[in-house]
């Protein structure tokens, strides 16, 4: 029996790459609805793989290499599957950044670059053999115990060689001399020529295995090296071909080379093709890939589940699986499990549940008194219609209202009279302002708390397709929760549900943390964290306005070219990308609006529920330059005017004198 | 090399009564930053025939005065006359490569440092609501300070706690650092009672991801941080791991780190984050420290 700590437990490692002691997934990877259109092994040019922090690029690769595909427990190994051998590389980039030419000079620091990664590369070749070896023995046993193969091994690792044993001593003393003495390199090598020597002696004498096989070198978190060394794997990647290909994978909108150590450049579809991980994925596949992630991460721990048949880590990790796992009653069945233990509220739930709320309930009765309705009129409102309650408690202040106060409220009582029959555009007014509403009444009172951030799709809205920020709003969930609740479950379908305030107090953790950690975003975390708390109170602040006419405030443009940006905004922007803080997309033109901004940028949704704003991308800030400029200068006056200029216009959307004056010369009430 | 001598006493009392003479003082660049950066500028210039500011330029030792810049390696200036090293004005990769000199040359040196009053709290100048220490700003980033590179997979990481949480934070979070084993080095006693839990506190969250070993010693005494720096060596050597040290605390315990370095090439490696130091980010004078360093 499990309980929620071992819950807990098995979503606490977000960086899922330190879980394995090998690099194999296998088991633990969910098989992605796109894998057909995006199979890396199939694929023949060499690749770029891009994504997000957190999307999963490193488990991904790991899939695709021998560590996965020739993973001892697998059982369905052929020799199809010889044809494509990927091998997985992540350097040590803190130390390869260390072999500077400032150190070792100019050829000595490409040397002790190039010898170490001849190293590690040949290492993760030899592992490759060994895996493909445990499927098929006799290719191991051809290869292993050709003297000429490790000969070449001796040669290009510059120790002597002889069989597996004494090659796993040699290389890791090879490794050790190579990170303990990089300014003492004997053994001049490189990993193309290496490589290209190895593979070329397997082919050879394993060549009814091999014939027809590419082998791909996949160097994962590229971003991190020196440009310089970014450079000598372009040479490489320039020079890939159907027998080898050199391939990268980082970080979206981390700053590449295309330059070789020539004259030569890259040039994309020329010399390599570009994968966006999973962003060819709509929202319901991703959703539904989330939903098997989560539920893989407990059925691979020992839960079972009754209403999914044959759900195990097998069937996730396994493509020929994936037609079934389109099938609609497999998709309903799926979703319908996680969005039983975390279930969704609609809005006009969410409505519900702020009205039965005392403090919530005063103050919307107060509105309604105000727009002149009697007590027990206002009281039938809030019970049976929440979300028009709710609604009102922004649209009563809105100018155009108080301007017609009693044409105003005649139409609302006409449309409550008809069941909201008669005048449907009330309707449309309320669906636009309604959730904004409910954001509004979180912010005006500390102890109201309405749930506006539970629900399983809510979940994956916010996590904005990280899977990391995902996991981690399902561990704070979990660790917010527990405290209050000893269940012990066997099958998913024990699982105790997450109530609504649960779900929202895991949130609200998880956003909490996630603003703590921006600090720690080297190299710029006092800037950016500087950055992402001055916008974020700035659309706190717009979110709390009373009356607000363009309601969920979370994106914004800035009005300039961006060739007028000067460098250390360009600069900050291009950071902020990179850690998902700030999202970029094309801006939309409004109606009536000239376009002056080509881009819009919208908060990380993950960091809303810190700043009680929404997640949702609708209404747009615009800033001048000078204004977004002074969201991160170290000029601490230049913000505060900034700030005072939106708390003023809080103060003028307050109900002035003189529209007191107008509700009392029309309604004889007096506020 | 070793600490072959230690005088300590009241700041103040250090830049009146002390009159040992030396022929070079070298002083950071950053001596106008606060009160004891002052204090230890005008004891060096006090006591030495000429002062040097010192700083890290294109990953080597940059020596330079009014007169120009000095090759320290070839051209003899410095090869004769005891020299004294002010660690109050200069950051980690200067000193570090000071000690990695004067060790080549098998130079005596001493070593002054003078403590502050009292670090300034800067809270909620991000607009954020938590009480935090912003005594530095961004730097260029966490690199390695060469020679002293190792593995990092195959690494133990010891890391000195500073105020500043977010620098150990920069580990956790980075993609860049998965070692074996964390070690924290908490500098208990403080400079002043009370120092101590704030260095905890402001770290805590980074102390709970990494899983730290918690280690402590005087946050002004490199004696026993060498010495805890000698256990965990003893440890890692068991398991053959190599130790990362990341002096993110205090001066005297980064000059402990950086001796070690020294006295362990090949087996040791540090990291810095170069934050730029901001001025006015402590305010008066504690006590001051002459360490002396002989062969």
């Amino acid at each position: 029996m499990s309980n929620l700590n071992d819950l807990q437990s098995w979503f606490s490692t977000a960086r899922n790459e330190y879980e394995s002691t090998n690099h194999s997934v296998y088991e633990s990877f969910v098989v992605p609805p796109d894998i057909e259109a995006n199979d890396i092994s199939k694929i023949e040019h060499s690749m770029v793989l891009v994504g997000g922090r957190g999307t999963g690029k490193t488990v991904f690769l790991k899939y695709f290499s021998h560590w996965t595909q020739f993973d001892s427990k697998r059982t369905d190994v052929t020799q199809s599957d010889l044809e494509s051998v990927i091998l997985y590389w992540k350097p040590d980039t803190a130390f390869c950044r260390a072999l500077k030419p400032e150190w070792l000079g100019d050829e000595g620091s490409k040397t002790a670059f190039l010898s170490l990664v001849t190293l590690e590369i040949v290492k993760e070749f030899i592992s490759a053999l060994k895996n493909i070896g445990f499927h098929f023995p006799e290719i191991k046993k051809e290869i292993f115990q050709d003297a000429a193969f490790w000969l070449g091994v001796s040669k290009v690792i510059g120790k002597s060689v002889t069989n597996e044993s004494t090659f796993d001593a040699e290389v890791e003393m090879a490794i050790y001399d190579a990170q303990t003495e990089p300014d003492n390199i004997a053994n001049k090598t490189n990993p193309k020529s290496a490589l290209d020597l190895l593979i070329n002696r397997v082919v050879s004498v394993a060549s009814c295995w091999f014939s027809n096989s590419s082998f791909k070198v996949f160097v994962d978190e590229f971003e991190n090296l020196s440009e310089e060394q970014q450079r000598l794997f372009n040479n490489y990647r320039k020079h890939s071909d159907a027998r080898l290909s050199w391939n990268v994978a980082y970080k979206k909108f981390a700053s590449i080379s295309i330059e070789t150590s020539g004259s030569e450049k890259l040039n994309q579809n020329d010399d390599f093709h570009t994968l966006n991980l999973f962003d060819e994925l709509t929202d319901d596949q991703y959703k539904l890939f989330i939903a098997e992630i989560i539920l893989n991460n407990m059925v691979r721990r020992g839960l079972v589940s009754d209403n999914i048949p044959g759900f195990t880590p097998e069937f996730l990790c396994d493509r020929k699986n994936l037609e079934h796992r389109s099938s609609d009653l497999y998709k309903k069945k799926v979703l319908q499990e996680v969005k039983r233990i975390f279930p969704q509220p609609s809005v006009f739930e969410l409505c519900k549940i702020a009205c039965a709320n005392k403090t919530v309930f005063k103050k919307l009765q107060k509105v309604f008194l105000d727009i002149g309705f009697e007590k027990l009129f206002s009281d039938k409102v809030i019970r049976k219609f929440p979300d028009v309650a709710i609604a009102h408690f922004i649209i009563f202040y809105q100018k155009g209202f108080q301007k017609n106060l009693i044409k105003e409220s005649d139409k609302l009582i006409e449309f409550i009279d008809s069941n909201r029959t008669k005048h449907q555009t009330i309707d449309t007014k309320i669906n636009t302002y309604v959730f904004s509403a409910l954001l509004s009444l979180n912010l005006d009172n500390s102890y109201v708390n309405i749930p506006v951030y539970s629900g399983f799709d809510r979940y994956c809205y916010l996590s904005s397709r990280s899977v990391r920020s995902l996991i981690s709003l399902i561990f704070c969930t979990i660790r917010t929760s527990k405290k209050n609740d000893q269940a012990s479950f066997s099958k998913i379908e024990e699982i105790p549900a997450f109530t609504f305030e649960q779900m929202q107090m895991g949130v609200l953790a998880a956003s909490e943390q996630s603003i703590g950690e921006i600090v720690n975003f080297t190299p710029n975390g006092i800037t950016l964290s500087k950055f992402t708390h001055r916008l974020g109170q700035i659309l706190r602040l717009i979110q709390s306005v009373r009356g607000q006419s363009e309601p969920e405030v979370n994106h914004f443009s800035i009005a300039s070219d961006y060739g007028d940006f000067s460098k250390e905004a360009k600069s900050l922007i291009e950071v902020a990308k990179s850690w998902r803080i700030l999202i970029v997309s094309n801006a939309t033109k409004e109606r009536n609006e000239v376009a002056e901004a080509a881009y819009e940028y919208k908060l990380n949704p993950f960091y809303a529920p810190y700043f009680g704003i929404s997640y949702r991308k609708k209404r747009k800030l615009k800033l001048s330059l000078s204004d977004f400029e002074a969201l991160y200068s170290a000029d601490q006056n230049r913000y505060s005017m900034l700030r005072k200029g939106y708390e003023q216009e809080i103060e003028d959307k307050r109900i002035s004198d003189n529209t007191k004056g107008l509700i009392k010369e029309q309604t004889g009430l007096d506020l | 090399m070793k600490l072959d001598d230690w005088i300590y006493m009241d700041g103040s009392q250090l830049v009146e009564e002390v009159k040992q003479s030396y022929k070079f003082a070298f002083i950071g660049k950053a001596c106008e930053l606060d009160d004891r950066s002052k204090a230890a500028e005008t004891y060096c210039q006090s006591v030495s025939e000429a002062s040097f500011s010192v700083g890290y330029v294109d990953y080597s030792l940059q020596i330079q005065n009014e007169n120009g810049v000095y090759d320290h390696l070839n051209d003899g200036v410095f090869d004769e006359g005891e020299i004294i090293v002010d660690a109050t004005t200069i950051d980690v990769p200067e000193l570090l490569k000071i000690i990695e000199w004067l060790e080549s040359t098998k130079r005596c040196f001493d070593v002054c440092y003078f403590e502050p009053e009292k670090y300034l709290n800067k809270k909620g100048e991000d607009e954020s609501c938590e009480d935090h220490y912003v005594i530095s700003d961004d730097g260029a980033g966490i690199n390695f300070i060469p020679p002293f590179v190792c593995s990092v997979p195959n690494s133990a990481m010891v890391v000195s706690l500073g105020f500043e949480g977010h620098r150990f934070g920069s580990i956790i979070e980075s993609d860049e650092f998965p070692v074996k084993k964390f070690y924290a080095l908490g500098g208990v006693p403080a400079f002043k009672f009370g120092m101590e839990k704030t260095s905890f506190l402001m770290n805590h969250k980074a102390l709970e991801d990494s899983n730290s070993s918690i280690l402590i010693s005087g946050a002004n005494d490199p004696v026993e941080t060498y010495n805890k720096l000698m256990e965990i060596r003893s440890a890692c050597a068991i398991s053959k791991q190599t130790i990362l040290l990341a002096p993110f605390g205090t001066k005297p315990v980064a000059l402990a780190m950086c001796m070690f370095a020294v006295n362990n090439r090949r087996k040791v490696g540090i990291i810095y984050d170069f934050v730029q130091r901001r001025g006015g980010r402590s305010s008066g004078v504690g006590k001051a420290h002459v360490w002396s360093f002989r062969h």
